[in-house]
């Protein structure tokens, strides 16, 4: 008894991992070249209306035929587009941050409020409801054995993701390039690293990952997209990333302890034993007690959160004109002659 | 963690268990997640309740007799505050005569707004969740104002966070001043529950688990459009406010659309304006334009009087927006 309730406690910990897992790797690659990504959460959810969409549309002419109708290929068309949505809003992202320079923290807070504003409009413009989709018929399938049936995404968030991407961060040139970038961008510049190529690769992968994440909760746990069915997990990944410390490992470990604090939570809400709401906010409590350096310490990337200027009196352009510093010596000159 | 998991084992249900029962202090009975509801007395009126009107008795729009003169002429008197020192007369007597010139236009523009029958307008008020706590909101922001830019703590926080090595240099305490500007950033956003808990603004006067709004976030938002300055933050804020509260409208107008096009719109705002390079300088700034043309610093645009020249002081407001980090000095010689 006690034990079958324990192994469904481990399924459902490994299945709330999951968006977790992919969204806090994506975060990893992205503030390891140095751009915070708090645009995960906004991700996630474009993600997971992209996967519920597309896999739809892609049924929906052979549904329409012979209701019931399995077709394999739709789900994994979702998990594509999805994945297609996802590296494109990382674009959005990195344009902003990294091309216009804008400060990242707010560039990621307006893709969370279009996450929020987008699916209402494209929801009401198809199904005529601005909150959930049309429910689609063909899943994500389910390998495994009774309460162990994984969806594949599981099963490539934990053999595939922690690993490769310690490999990709830890033992490729690209890894090293992209963790130089994020820790210390002039001197990766003053090598022949771009470092505007490499954050841009960084925020596309955080997108790609995040996005996986987004079409696992909408066509692998779920059958339908609903609006802010993320619900706040782009922040708990931020939250794993900064307790894993930055690494793959760590936000593995950090993941599976958020994912099984939120399985733990459902069992728990039925039952007035504990409020489940307690449970939820544990994690926090320890992310905050690593951040404040009780239990090990965390240490970010360097040059985290700090747009790149290749050098400044190159420019040839004021930014502002009460801003002697940004602009060029030339106009500085012309300037001073006026006077 | 382990010792957690391990009381969490423990601490399953077993089959013969007593039903276990939790009762948090302010947790109301039942199962959705919210507190007991407040006192009357505990509760900021709405604002037509402060002008009289027993909302309980006329729900609804209401038109009432206010008395518009006195209204008037406590804005007049204030502006005669403020306009004080432009009369050399009035200013050479300090305190004293702004007092006298504000009470004397006060009492003149009473007299007149109550012979032209200002003493009772009808005024139509419509129902409104708007209550007290929207004055806090423009008092913290002129407390703020007051703080950072008339007091010895203000220039000092602002001072480290425009440079914080310069700052300490100086003899500013990093460490002291982050946690001074952290405690007020969350005292001024903790006042949000004056206007959902104490206000009532939404449809009971008690805390639920979670406030359906995003005001956390918009918040940064509305900072970054008011340019860190109390001034611009309470027009960014109205804008925000204004844009939300016609998407409501326009859900009951146009049944096609979802009141969500806002939170559209205002992320478009908010992207383009975090973004400033995104449009050329040289067509959102007028001096830039001017620069461009060659004509800046002898002849200046037609609508800028007094264009700033590139050495000036920045402007108030201008400094908070220039981050810390990006802005190293130009190295000389180049």
């Amino acid at each position: 008894m006690e034990t079958v309730v324990l192994l469904t406690l481990l399924a459902s910990a490994l299945r709330a991992t999951t968006p977790l897992l992919f969204a806090a790797l994506g975060g990893l690659f992205s503030e390891r070249s140095g751009v915070v990504n708090i645009a995960l959460e906004g991700i996630i959810l474009f993600g997971a209306l992209a996967a519920a969409l597309v896999t739809y549309y892609v049924e929906l002419p052979i549904i329409s035929r012979t209701p019931g109708a399995v077709v394999w290929y739709a789900p994994w068309a979702g998990v594509l587009a999805a994945m297609l949505v996802g590296g494109f809003v990382g674009w959005i992202h990195a344009v902003v941050s990294i091309r216009y320079k804008a400060d990242q923290i707010i560039s990621g807070v307006a893709i969370n409020l279009m996450a929020i504003g987008i699916p209402a409009v494209v929801l009401m413009g198809l199904f005529g409801n601005s909150s959930t989709s049309a429910t689609i018929t063909n899943r994500l399938p389910r390998w495994g054995e009774g309460a162990f049936a994984f969806s594949p995404l599981v099963f490539l968030a934990f053999a595939a993701g922690p690993r490769d991407a310690w490999f990709v961060v830890f033992r490729t040139p690209f890894g090293l390039r992209l963790r130089a970038v994020g820790e210390h961008p002039e001197a990766a510049d003053s090598v022949g690293i771009s470092v505007v190529r490499m954050r841009y690769a960084g925020v596309m992968m955080s997108g790609v990952l995040a996005a996986l994440g987004g079409a696992y909760l909408s066509i692998g746990g779920f059958n339908q997209f609903i609006t802010e069915m993320s619900g706040g997990r782009g922040f708990i990944a931020l939250a794993a990333l900064i307790f894993g410390k930055w690494h793959p490992l760590g936000v593995l470990g950090a993941t599976l302890l958020f994912g099984a604090f939120q399985a733990l939570e459902t069992q728990l809400g039925g039952s007035e034993l504990l409020p489940p709401t307690v449970v939820q906010s544990l994690p926090f409590i320890l992310t905050i007690l690593v951040l404040a350096g009780f239990v090990g310490r965390a240490i970010p990337p360097k040059a985290v959160g700090k747009p790149f200027e290749k050098s400044l009196t190159r420019r040839s352009t004021c930014r502002s004109p009460a801003d002697p510093a940004s602009c060029s010596t030339h106009l500085l000159a012309r300037a001073l002659r006026s006077r | 963690v382990l010792v957690l998991v391990g009381a969490v084992i423990v601490a399953q249900p077993r089959p013969g268990d007593a039903p276990v029962v939790l009762q948090l202090p302010f947790k109301m009975p039942g199962s959705e997640p919210k507190s007991y509801e407040l006192s009357e007395a505990a509760r900021l009126p709405r604002l037509p309740a402060m002008f009289g009107i027993d909302l309980r008795a006329s729900p609804g729009v209401n038109v009432v007799p206010v008395d518009a003169a006195a209204w008037a002429a406590g804005l007049l008197a204030l502006l005669g505050f403020a306009g004080a020192g432009l009369l050399p007369a009035v200013r050479r007597r300090g305190l004293a005569g702004r007092l006298a010139l504000a009470a004397a236009t006060g009492a003149l523009a009473y007299g007149v707004f109550a012979a032209i029958g200002w003493r009772a307008l009808p005024v139509t008020i419509p129902p409104t969740n708007l209550n007290p706590s929207f004055l806090i909101a423009i008092g913290a922001a002129v407390l703020v104002w007051v703080f950072m830019f008339r007091t010895r703590y203000g220039y000092e926080l602002r001072a480290t966070g425009l440079a914080p090595k310069a700052a300490e240099y100086a003899g500013a305490s990093l460490a002291r001043n982050t946690v001074l500007a952290m405690a007020l950033s969350g005292a001024l956003a903790g006042l949000t529950a004056t206007h959902y808990v104490l206000g009532g603004a939404l449809e009971d006067y008690a805390l639920r688990q979670s406030i359906p709004t995003s005001d956390g976030f918009d918040g940064i938002a509305v900072a970054l459009l008011g340019a860190n300055h109390p001034v611009g933050v309470v027009l960014a804020a109205f804008l925000f406010g204004v844009l939300k509260n016609g998407g409501s409208s326009l859900n009951i107008a146009f049944t096609d659309l979802t009141r969500d096009v806002v939170s559209m719109i205002l992320a478009l705002v908010v992207l383009f304006i975090a973004a400033k390079g995104f449009l050329p300088d040289r067509l959102t700034n007028p001096l830039r334009r001017a620069q461009a043309l060659g004509d800046l610093p002898d002849a200046s645009p037609a609508g800028a009087a007094d264009p700033p020249s590139p050495l000036s002081p920045p402007p108030p407001g201008a400094d908070a927006v220039v981050r810390p980090s990006g802005d190293a000095p130009p190295k000389g010689g180049r």
